[in-house]
């Protein structure tokens, strides 16, 4: 059974900041969401129990990749394009870069 | 949850559109714009028959929810064709026979253009590679590669 896309509420306040005021707000109650692979097939199949959805899509502070001696950090935001094309993640996690 | 209205470019024309924003890109596209070029598969982004360009990158669009391609750039099989005929990956297609049922043509020759766009001679490991999120029920496979080494010029 499909979901019925007036059952969802998704906002997409283009700011980190009013992202991270909505999330203090009500804590719990909004599911950070950035894309859709695995969210929409949830949805599409009906089993998607969050019906309060925030869009980090397009939020520059969430969509980097940053490499250290020690640590790979992966934004939040990245997609799977961002971590096939990385050059120290496709060297160093091979794994990561294929999957 | 109500309506609201986004502006998607869509090959070139803004269209202003009265939506859920959960409802998917796909569905918005050939219901609202009436562009039904993109087709509908598996419905869950495994197949690719729903590809289509957004702010220049192949996204699968039955698992965008419209309100993240607000503002975006979108190309659909629909604008490819000009004014003096099928786009040259087109043409390669119809020449080799790279298209059977037809479903997962618009979204093949998608993949292709973004392909070959980025690598304009890409090897069969490559094409493979490329059209490797597009499926063929019909498993027409090697035609369809044949048509990317056509438009490639590298067709032996």
């Amino acid at each position: 059974m499909r979901s019925r896309p007036s059952e969802y509420e998704l906002v997409a306040p283009g700011k980190l900041s009013t992202v991270l005021d909505l999330l203090a707000k009500e804590p719990g109650v909004w599911m950070p969401i950035a894309g859709g692979t695995e969210l929409m097939v949830q949805y599409g199949a009906g089993r998607l129990p969050a019906r309060k959805l925030v869009s980090l899509w397009g939020l520059p502070e969430v969509r980097h990749i940053e490499c250290t001696a020690q640590d790979v950090l992966i934004g939040a935001g990245c997609t799977y394009t961002d971590l096939r094309r990385h050059p120290i993640v496709a060297r160093e996690f091979p794994l990561l870069a294929q999957a | 949850m109500s309506k609201r209205d986004v502006s998607l470019t869509v090959n070139g024309t803004v269209h202003t559109v009265s939506v859920y924003p959960m409802e998917r890109l796909l569905d918005v596209l050939r219901a609202k714009i009436g562009l039904t070029g993109t087709k509908e598969g598996c419905g869950e982004g495994e197949c690719g028959s729903c590809s289509i360009l957004m702010n220049g990158e192949l996204v699968n669009s039955c698992l965008v929810p419209v309100l993240q391609a607000e503002g975006a750039t979108l190309c659909t099989i629909e604008g490819l064709a000009g004014e003096n005929g099928l786009h040259p990956v087109q043409q390669a297609f119809l020449k080799c026979g790279g298209a059977q049922c037809g479903i997962c043509t618009p979204g093949m020759v998608r993949a292709t253009v973004h392909l070959l766009n980025h690598n304009p001679k890409p090897t069969l490991e490559q094409i493979r590679e490329a059209l490797g999120g597009n499926l063929c029920r019909c498993t027409g496979y090697t035609r369809i590669f044949d048509a990317v080494a056509e438009a490639a010029g590298t067709r032996r």
